[in-house]
């Protein structure tokens, strides 16, 4: 589908970032839109907290919940293309101890590979009753504030049979923070030091990393329900609604400001917009300096052909984010191949090759922002490549 | 090869966000983030005192 850019594009995405403020889905914003490596739209709309009056800023740093994995995976990448670590060798030869059992009882092999593509049988707390077997075996999800160590709820995770055997479905899962800890025993780094060694570092990127030094400069959490946006207790449980059953997201907003929470590679870590952009980009154009092409190829590469994502349909899961392979079944205006992933504190990011057109979006507003399912998303997808159809139709007037 | 010089659309100077630059990388072009202010620690540094590679079974005290 063909783009519209410059003044309609602006208007357009206005439109959907003043909607949903005006109807308090969401209480801040950052959007950004990149093509042909040109930043196009840069907004920043709102509030970075509502409560105290701090508007939102372009620099605003926001929890990244799951768009920490697009960081940790690419850190491993690089390992890889530094020889240091095997897509295909088994996790055992670098975290010997981490031996789930298979739902039959068989040690079956888990490989690197297993872990970034979300195949290897693991899953989340999150997606689980809560009597579920991660619930107790204590395992974080890596959004609340728990005591163990990176170490500690590995071992635990380890503790829980897999869903299933390694390569035969998707789930997604915690596999990244399994990734975090290879990442600490491969570099002898904590994975905050290495992730700045491999991804952010080269690209002089400040603005991502773990545990926040001044909590100023960090948007709040809040929750769209019943209507209106409330910021979010600490801790809190998110129920999903489409989820029946699942407890929820176990989140805690003090968490980005405690530097004694564990790393956690797959949703522990603080970021802003402009920072991810910059890295999307860089994959975007070819991988250097942090991968070569041929890396960024592999990663870009669909793992569960014939698999179905439960709440992607029409894509597939890569090496650390999910790729459109029918636009139809997704219901998306994106072209065949684009990058998705987006995070449960309310973000959304993708990436369209065909269209060389990279997309940021952070809100503060728990899942509403998220993509998949928050309504926002879909929105500014829609005002991006038409400026029509159900945005129109969702379009309210302000006030 | 991209050009290194910065390049604003008539959208991007509207919004008056001028916090992302296109910068050429070795002759890859790509957009940069603003550096953080100079002297601004944002980042506390996280504790790390495993020793070995395997993990073991040690909740933090």
């Amino acid at each position: 589908m063909s783009l519209i850019m410059g003044g309609s594009l602006s208007g357009c995405v206005d439109a959907v970032i003043e909607t949903a403020l005006t109807e308090q889905r969401v209480v801040g914003a950052v959007v950004l839109i990149a093509k042909d490596g040109e930043l196009l739209y840069s907004r920043a709309a709102g509030f970075s907290d509502r409560d105290v009056g701090q508007p939102m800023a372009v620099e605003t740093l926001f929890r990244l919940s799951s768009v920490s994995k697009v960081y940790t995976s690419v850190a491993v990448m690089a390992l890889i293309g530094q020889g240091l670590l095997t897509l295909d060798a088994p996790v055992t030869d670098w975290l010997p101890d981490f031996r789930p059992l298979s739902p039959d009882g068989r040690a079956d092999t888990i490989t690197v590979r297993h872990l970034l593509s979300h195949t290897a049988g693991l899953g989340y707390g999150f997606l689980e009753p809560a009597d579920g077997p991660y619930h107790r075996a204590g395992i974080s999800d890596g959004m609340d504030l728990s005591p163990l160590t990176l170490e500690e709820n590995v071992r635990r995770i380890a503790s829980v049979p897999l869903l299933f055997a390694p390569g035969s479905a998707w789930g997604y899962s915690i596999a990244t923070d399994v990734l975090g800890l290879m990442i600490e025993t491969v570099t002898g780094q904590p994975l905050a030091d290495a992730i700045r060694a491999l991804v952010t570092g080269p690209l002089g990127l400040a603005d991502t990393g773990f545990a926040v030094a001044d909590p100023a400069r960090l948007a709040t959490g809040y929750i769209h329900e019943g209507g209106v946006s409330r910021r979010m207790a600490d801790p809190e449980i998110i129920p999903l609604p489409f989820l029946d059953g699942a407890e929820g997201l176990r989140m805690s907003l003090a968490r980005a400001c405690d530097p004694g929470a564990f790393a956690s590679g797959g949703a522990g870590m603080i970021g802003s917009a402009g920072d991810l952009l910059r890295v999307l980009e860089v994959l975007r154009q070819g991988g250097q300096p942090l991968l070569s092409p041929a890396l960024v190829a592999a990663m870009a590469t669909d793992q569960t052909p014939g698999m179905d994502l439960l709440p992607w349909p029409g894509r597939g899961f890569a090496l650390g984010f999910t790729v459109l392979r029918n636009p139809a079944a997704a219901g998306s205006p994106e072209s065949v191949g684009t990058w998705r992933l987006g995070g449960a504190y309310g973000h959304s990011w993708f990436v369209d090759h065909a269209n060389r057109m990279t997309v940021v979006a952070f809100t503060n507003a728990g899942l509403e922002g998220q993509s998949p399912g928050g309504r926002f998303p879909e929105d500014l997808t829609r005002a991006i490549y038409s400026g029509g159809g159900s945005l129109k139709t969702n379009m309210k007037s302000p006030g | 090869m991209r050009s290194k010089r910065v390049l604003f659309s008539e959208a991007f100077l509207r919004c008056k966000a001028i916090y992302l630059a296109l910068q050429g990388n070795g002759g890859e072009g790509g957009i940069r983030t603003h550096g953080t202010l100079a002297g601004t620690t944002v980042f506390e540094t996280a504790p790390f005192d495993r020793s070995g590679t395997s993990p073991q079974s040690s909740e933090k005290k």
